[in-house]
């Protein structure tokens, strides 16, 4: 009594925290959450007639993320400045060269901590999304970013809403 | 107030859990809670409304010369079974999706993973080919003692899980174990070259 393969549409907005990572792929008539480990996908479903409210709520997370990165930033490159400026004023050349490399070292790493914020900012806010079906409302993993949660909106609100107007099956 | 309005189920901000009207998600416009000002995107569906059936003794007695249930001869034939063609009644129905199901054929497929919709987890093979067959050679140099162990695997992995089912939504992925199998078989011919390296180099 093997059923033919479902076919999925992979949704925008990838996941990832702790548990793995997370996306949401959509069936003809059912919402597929899969959570990836590193071998092993775990799979939620929702079917679409089920499915009473989607909910993307904004957070600081994000905005929490920048703040953090640009204290690190600040601090990261301020010492490697003053690490810079006291090579210059070491009479010692191996001390000079050590203060120096420090300063290089300290410097790079701000510097990957920058691009690490303007990832960050690019990507735009934060959010948390939930599915309320009948059993209740369920956190989903994915999507973390408010503009991609709006994109997966936008995609899949007029597919709910299609199969919701069909009679039940 | 009716018993129908009491059921209706509610919408509450997820971050406070304070009381929303589902007029403020529809449309697909952002909204802030009342409480926590938190913004809010998303959408009420009609399923929002619809109260949950009662599902306490709706089997209706079966009349005179009407079909029966196969589990339930007592109760009138609600569906039959879309997979074995079993009449059962409201109370043995399962629906699965859009599919009607007997509870055996329930648990056969629950069994055996023959119904996609019911399969809870898979492992991915292919994944696990690519990753034992490429992760040591990225790691390089320090990883030559196990690359024959690693090789090894990565085409038991890749050869093992040729046939068997992949991810539900991605499938096969059979590249990933293609790619797994070459991983696998350059690794054991790095291990060959050093060994052959090191022996001839002592003897």
């Amino acid at each position: 009594m093997s059923a033919p393969p479902l076919h999925y549409t992979k949704l925008p907005g990838p996941g990832a925290g702790w548990s793995g990572r997370t996306r949401l792929w959509l069936a003809e008539d059912h919402l597929l959450e899969v959570n990836s480990t590193l071998f092993t996908e775990r799979y939620h479903r929702f079917f679409l007639h089920d499915i009473r409210s989607v909910i993307a709520q904004r957070t600081k997370v994000g905005f929490y993320w920048n703040i953090a990165l640009g204290i690190l930033i600040a601090i990261g490159f301020a010492l490697a400045g003053a690490s810079y400026w006291g090579g210059t004023k070491v009479a010692d050349n191996d001390g000079r060269v050590a203060l120096w490399v420090f300063a290089g070292m300290l410097g790079g790493a701000a510097l990957i901590l920058l691009v690490a914020l303007i990832i960050n900012a690019l990507l735009g806010p934060t959010c948390r999304f939930y599915i309320q079906t009948t059993a209740g409302m369920r956190l989903i993993a994915a999507p973390t970013r408010l503009r991609r949660a709006d994109r997966l909106l936008a995609k899949l609100v007029p597919h709910i809403e299609s199969v919701q107007s069909l009679p039940p099956p | 107030m009716s018993a129908a309005t009491a059921s209706i189920p509610a919408l509450a901000c997820p971050q406070c859990g304070t009381a929303l009207t589902p007029d403020a998600l529809s449309g697909g416009r952002a909204s802030t809670c009342p409480r926590c000002r938190s913004e809010l995107h998303g959408t009420v569906f009609p399923a929002f409304w619809k109260i949950p059936a009662d599902l306490s003794g709706r089997a209706q007695q079966a009349g005179e010369g009407e079909a029966v249930c196969f589990f339930h001869p007592e109760n009138r034939a609600a569906v039959s079974c879309e997979k074995c063609g079993r009449f059962v009644c409201s109370v043995c129905e399962c629906t699965v999706g859009t599919r009607h199901l007997c509870p055996s054929c329930l648990s056969s497929g629950l069994a055996g993973e023959k119904l996609p919709e019911l399969i809870p987890w898979r492992f991915v093979w292919a994944d696990a080919a690519l990753f034992t067959g490429i992760m040591p050679l990225v790691l390089g140099i320090f990883m030559w003692p196990f690359l024959i162990f690693s090789g090894a695997a990565a085409i038991f992995l890749a050869l093992f899980g040729w046939k068997r089912p992949g991810s539900l939504p991605r499938g096969r992925r059979r590249w990933a174990a293609i790619v797994g199998i070459i991983g696998g078989v350059l690794q054991i011919a790095i291990w060959l070259t050093v060994a052959i390296f090191l022996y001839t180099s002592r003897t």
